[in-house]
């Protein structure tokens, strides 16, 4: 069936991968049967907050299938506040995406407290990327304090993915994308047994995991046929708040 | 050319939950058609490795699809000749280190011994080397040695680093069960050639798939893919279907 990825990347990487253009993109969404892909902008990750945002606007217009998401940075708070307003009521965004260690800083540091007030203005989810263990409360508290916002643990949280999926096991604003590096039999199924079976979605980190090996995850994860399908393609209505 | 996995372990890991027993990766390898593949008892990663060879051996005995790894923990062990002997006499021919699950630096000198050691008996030293710096340490450990090193747990964060050593050197091989990101199978078969990458599939601890399709739908020739899936490794083993 036709697959949302929910986790890509446009742009250079500072890796040894493959190209991230969005020719490159479309050709792997191709290969791999993907229905639709959303991205971050890898130069704004990198710091150009503007530049990365906006580049990534221009190239995913006029692409239906490609949507994108604003990144944000709570070094760079005022700039990040103009970013969202600028890009969340754009219909091509899809929300926004913040690496908090990036900037050294905890999840719920005051600037990501400040970002998390004005993202409920527009109902759109927050992917988080944490450094690991030790970002998990901070996570949670967050997860918490911002229970109308939903939520979006990038890669289950690593290969901490065990600690995180019971971290926010209790809270229904939080999914969990199961991409990523960490191949940890059996993921997908202690996720499905701990957050349910709703809030699990489809995210691979391309190019720095392949949609494939993903794929592979999800197909000896030990959990039922309508499970899996949901996690490709119909979770993600409920993370838009659909 | 027949499917083999060059990279397993069965038994109990420390830092999860979980038992991937031998019964769980015989019907890993059942279901995905494996035909042989290098394995261990993670008793000897973990406990004892005289008594997780010992165990080793008894699965490799029981069940011939499984070819035997020995281990060695340097960590408890100042003369690494005495269990080398050892494993070598009981057939073992295939030896693997773990410097990063059980926490030692590659420049501990058992490390440097092992290489001359095994040189000329065994047929090849697998080495866990996944953070940056490791690989590199890993090769400076085989000094002049002609014994192939199998560098395990190559990923994205030090690709580039494997990449560079394997490019010149024949004796380094690369296996793939963490290559995860895009083109890296590609990357690798145009940077080093086709004929010393191994597929290792991590299982059961790891999804088989993930590594296993990551190889399946590598833009690569079909022979280049037969290689990676087996032949390299059988080559490698000298090791050849059972009549």
């Amino acid at each position: 069936m036709p697959v949302i990825d929910c986790h890509g990347h446009y742009g250079h990487l500072p890796y040894l991968v493959g190209p991230a253009r969005i020719e490159d993109i479309e050709q792997t969404m191709t290969r791999f049967s993907l229905q639709q892909v959303w991205l971050a902008s890898a130069a704004a990750l990198g710091g150009d907050l503007a530049g990365g945002n906006a580049a990534l606007a221009a190239a995913i217009a006029g692409h239906p299938n490609l949507l994108g998401y604003a990144v944000l940075n709570p070094l760079q708070l005022d700039l990040s506040l103009t970013e969202m307003q600028k890009y969340l009521p754009q219909r091509q965004f899809v929300g926004a995406k913040v690496h908090p260690a990036a900037g050294g800083h905890p999840p719920d540091s005051p600037q990501m407290r400040q970002l998390g007030t004005a993202l409920l203005r527009f109902d759109k989810p927050l992917l988080v990327h944490l450094r690991g263990f030790d970002d998990l409360e901070p996570f949670v508290r967050l997860a918490g304090e911002f229970a109308t916002c939903r939520f979006l643990l990038a890669e289950m949280g690593g290969f901490d993915w065990w600690s995180a999926i019971r971290a926010v096991r209790n809270f229904p604003n939080v999914f969990v994308e199961c991409g990523g590096p960490c191949a940890d039999q059996d993921k997908i199924a202690q996720a499905i047994e701990t957050v349910g079976p709703r809030r699990v979605v489809f995210g691979s980190g391309m190019p720095l995991t392949s949609p494939i090996y993903v794929l592979g995850m999800i197909r000896d994860a030990q959990v039922p046929a309508p499970i899996k399908d949901a996690i490709l393609q119909r979770n993600v209505t409920r993370l838009l708040g659909r | 050319m027949p499917l083999l996995d060059a990279n397993t372990a069965f038994g109990y890991w420390a830092n999860r939950d979980g038992n991937p027993s031998l019964e769980s990766l015989l019907a890993t390898w059942t279901k995905h058609k494996v035909e042989a593949g290098c394995s261990l008892s993670t008793t000897g990663l973990f406990l004892d490795s005289a008594q997780g060879n010992q165990l080793t051996l008894e699965a490799g005995r029981q069940h011939p699809a499984l070819l035997p790894v020995a281990t060695l923990d340097p960590r408890y062990c100042a003369d690494p000749m005495p269990p080398l002997t050892a494993c070598l006499e009981s057939g073992f021919r295939v030896f693997a280190l773990f410097p990063e699950t059980q926490d030692w630096p590659l420049g501990v000198a058992q490390f440097t011994e092992i290489p001359r050691r095994l040189a000329g008996k065994a047929r090849a030293l697998m080495v866990e080397a996944s953070a940056p710096g490791a690989a590199t340490a890993a090769v400076r450990g085989l000094g002049e040695t002609d014994l192939p090193m199998v560098l395990m747990g190559t990923n994205l964060e030090n690709l580039a680093e494997a990449l560079c050593l394997a490019r010149p050197d024949p004796r380094i091989y690369l296996e793939t069960h963490r290559l995860s990101s895009t083109d890296s199978v590609e990357m690798a078969v145009e940077q080093m050639g086709p004929d010393r990458l191994l597929f290792g599939s991590g299982a059961p601890r790891q999804y088989f798939s993930s590594a296993h399709l990551l190889v399946r739908y590598a833009g690569i020739e079909e022979a280049d893919r037969d290689k990676i899936f087996g032949g390299n490794l059988a080559r490698l083993l000298d090791w050849s279907p059972p009549a």
